[in-house]
């Protein structure tokens, strides 16, 4: 008995999907992110109002923390009876870990008393920003918001 | 194979990041690590401050020369910026080595025409 073979349709007529040029496509793609791709630094930010913005009808309960910060680098508080005392002498050392106390504690009497933590700079126009912008971590990471600067005239710009 | 190449691809479609605000490559920002990343980069009008005290505009090599021209920059930006409905907020990306009397300069140009907002630009990390 003859054995009846079902004929199979050669293989090229089947229907299929020529993915080769996707394929090249996204070689190219790859090639031109790998070439192209910078790795850099990320820019952060630490915001400020201006003193002008923020003006107060009323004086707060809670006196404002006056921070000063001088040309050598050194940074000093005045207390709320106008003593001058300096806490930060080394300018070498960025983080500034007894400021970070102080400012704490201010930021737990002003939520203690239901009150915006208020934080004044004055910089003296020699010093140089880094040493601004440490003061500025350090109250960035007491999370006190309302600060302003104060002194902002500068002698030699007008 | 493919699929290695498909996700290097979505990796580097990923990452990669379209830049809003250039970066002037003669200045080194000042370094804090509790910087955060901005909200919005609408709005910001940026100056940048070298290391010698010169202001420079968003493009990184226009020259102010000034607190008129300063001034004026500024101003021109923040009407330029409320026209688009964003606030303005000026934008100081100062060398991290600068005298902060230069950076004075600058706030208080902002301060003159109005600029209710100051973000300092920073690195977190050296």
């Amino acid at each position: 008995m003859a054995r009846h073979r079902k004929i199979q349709p050669p293989d090229e007529d089947e229907p299929g999907l020529d993915i080769s040029s996707l394929i090249d496509v996204c070689f190219l793609l790859l090639i031109y992110f790998l070439v192209t791709t910078q790795i850099v630094k990320k820019e952060q930010e630490l915001s400020t109002a201006l003193p002008a913005v923020a003006p107060s009808e009323t004086p707060p309960d809670l006196a404002p923390m006056l921070i000063l910060l001088e040309a050598n680098g050194s940074v000093s508080i005045k207390n709320e009876s106008g003593v001058v005392e300096l806490i930060e002498s080394n300018a070498d050392v960025r983080k500034l870990s007894n400021l970070s106390q102080r400012l704490e504690l201010h930021k737990s009497a002003a939520d203690v008393a239901s009150q915006k933590a208020l934080v004044q700079i004055r910089v003296d126009g020699d010093a140089v920003q880094q040493r601004v912008t440490d003061v500025l971590n350090a109250l960035a990471g007491a999370k006190i918001t309302e600060i302003t600067f104060t002194d902002l005239l500068d002698p030699e710009a007008n | 194979m493919i699929d290695m190449v498909f996700l290097l691809l979505l990796f580097f479609l990923v990452v990669s990041n379209p830049k809003t605000i250039k970066i002037d490559p003669n200045l080194t920002p000042s370094v804090a690590e509790n910087a955060q990343a901005a909200k919005t980069k609408n709005g910001k009008i940026v100056v940048n401050v070298r290391k010698n005290g010169d202001f420079i505009q968003e493009d990184t090599e226009t020259q102010l020369n000034g607190m008129d021209d300063l001034q004026d920059y500024i101003k021109k930006e923040k009407e330029r910026v409320e026209g688009k409905g964003y606030e303005p907020v000026l934008h100081i990306r100062a060398d991290q080595g600068v005298e902060f009397k230069y950076v004075q300069r600058v706030i208080k140009s902002g301060a003159a025409v109005g600029v209710k907002q100051v973000a300092y630009a920073s690195f977190n990390k050296e």
